[in-house]
């Protein structure tokens, strides 16, 4: 042979297989089957972030999600009790709010025979009731309750009644939520649409490898410049990232004034020195991600975003952006950090657009999957959890906690 | 403010509720007659896409055609589930045998 080698025998070995999750079988992005076991046994059955207290502050106040194709109402009642259940009618099924968010004013009357229910899900009452005698049990029709936690205003809800606590669940996250969300409120949120796995997403915010490659606003700042910083897999498929601002402000500042014409004074400080002097990038288990940080001139100035990533299918996803901002921060500030964070992190944004792009181009590279059935997930050789910022503990983290919920599937696709 | 003729004296009898369609307001209203006076509001329920007018009063309130929820006529207050948020009421004047309703203006 004269040294190249078949496709299959460089990448269908049986060493490369998910041991440890080093590699993983790429079919995980492309089989209809393996998405809807994640729809029944990763996405049913984890606490899944929905929202934040401050974007729903006031009785009546809602906000709906669709979780694995099932679509649930987050209410605040008349006590200031927050509660989800699942917005659908229990008479037809249509469902009681479309709206992303609102106030129901404190019922949820459905369009299609107008039944009422309250912030809880109960049923109300029933337009032209005795026409079912005495046979209508209204108590049956309430819409049943998902549940619903929340941890440092963050709200969660899972639909497995029998999962963990949401205490147990989110471990050693708890901490960096803390240090992301506390003191904070909802700016806004934006959402696009990927045409890609949502893993393919998700797998791009634990790894750290690929930004100063793919990201042309920050290549500035790493040229002949030393790799900083950590990537630690917090355990429970969680994982956590810092490191310092890299470069020099000024190489950003022009960037931005080649693309934009007008020059760039810098985002405003927020958050503690301290919290200002590094970026973190965490993954809560399994499709929600926190940045936060911050340093003067950098492209990441003080801010704190938070995205979650939900799949429509096995190769559409709905990315979601979330700002926030300190509680009581001057208008003036809060504008700044807005416009900062639009340039950069959401879908037009100069990075996420990139990611974006990433995402496609990975898309429609894995229909060679027959050929190439393994992704290398390998950096970072030394034995622990934790390594250098580049390194992928954090993505192997998420992979070995991926095969607990999927279980057997993985192993008969494996064969 | 601006005055609506709601009715004319006579036309209403005692417990009788009717729906306003006045020129110039995009939304009805509703004008009472109890206790042998004169009651207006608002004829949209503020719970339902539903005309009050169509509903009964018992005890001094309008009850809702579609859910049964209820409101005090004089005060406009939710007096019963599943309404929550008050009816916008007005001030009634009778002049010259006409009963007017008094609508603030913005």
């Amino acid at each position: 042979m004269n040294g190249a080698q078949a496709a299959g025998d460089v990448w269908d070995r049986n060493d490369l297989k998910l041991d440890g999750g080093r590699v993983i079988d790429r079919r995980v992005y492309r089989s209809k089957d393996i998405y809807q076991a994640e729809l029944a046994q990763l996405f049913t059955k984890t606490w899944q972030w929905v929202g934040h207290e401050s974007e729903v502050p006031a009785f009546g106040d809602y906000l709906t999600v669709q979780l694995a194709g099932r679509p649930i109402i987050v209410a605040r009642g008349e006590e200031g009790r927050l509660r989800a259940f699942y917005n659908s009618c229990t008479h037809r099924g249509a469902m009681l709010a479309t709206a992303a968010k609102g106030n129901c004013g404190g019922s949820f009357t459905c369009m299609y025979h107008a039944w009422s229910f309250d912030t809880a899900g109960k049923l109300e009452s029933v337009p032209k009731a005795e026409a079912y005698g005495a046979e209508l049990k209204k108590a049956c029709y309430d819409s049943p309750a998902v549940r619903l936690d929340t941890f440092c205003g963050n709200i969660f809800v899972n639909i497995d009644g029998k999962a963990p606590p949401l205490d147990e669940f989110l471990g050693a996250s708890k901490q960096h939520i803390t240090e992301a969300t506390e003191g904070q409120e909802v700016l806004g949120r934006v959402r696009w649409k990927l045409e890609g796995n949502w893993k393919l997403w998700h797998d791009n915010f634990r790894d750290n490898y690929h930004p100063m490659f793919t990201h042309q606003v920050l290549t500035f700042l790493y040229q002949g410049v030393e790799i900083k910083g950590e990537n630690h897999d917090l355990g429970g498929g969680h994982s956590y990232m810092k490191f310092p601002p890299q470069g020099s402000g000024d190489s950003y500042a022009k960037f931005v004034q080649r693309l934009t014409g007008r020059a760039y004074a810098g985002a405003p400080a927020m958050g503690t020195p301290d919290k200002q002097a590094y970026h973190v990038i965490m993954a809560v288990f399994p499709n929600l991600d926190i940045q936060f940080g911050g340093g003067n001139g950098s492209p990441y100035s003080s801010y704190s975003v938070l995205e979650v990533v939900r799949p429509i299918s096995v190769s559409e996803a709905i990315i979601e952006i979330v700002a926030f901002g300190h509680v009581g921060e001057p208008e003036a500030v809060r504008q700044e950090r807005l416009e900062s964070l639009l340039s950069i992190q959401t879908s037009s944004g100069k990075v996420s657009a990139d990611d974006t792009e990433a995402a496609r181009r990975c898309t429609i590279g894995l229909g060679a999957s027959e050929a190439m059935r393994w992704s290398n997930m390998g950096r970072g050789q030394a034995p622990g959890m934790s390594g250098a910022k580049n390194d992928e503990y954090s993505l192997r983290g998420f992979y070995s906690e991926y095969k607990k919920y999927m279980g057997d599937i993985l192993r008969s696709e494996n064969n | 403010m601006k005055k609506v003729l709601l009715c004319r004296v006579g036309e209403l009898t005692e417990g009788e509720v009717r729906q306003v369609s006045a020129p110039g307001f995009e939304e009805d209203f509703a004008v009472y007659m109890m206790d042998g006076q004169y009651f207006a509001s608002d004829d949209l329920c503020t719970h339902g896409m539903v005309s009050l007018s169509a509903g009964e009063i018992v005890d001094g309130q309008i009850f809702c055609p579609l859910h049964d929820g209820a409101f005090d006529i004089r005060t406009g207050k939710a007096t019963v589930l599943p309404c929550r948020i008050a009816l916008k009421i007005y001030a009634v004047s009778v002049e010259d045998g006409n009963v007017f309703g008094l609508v603030p203006q913005d």
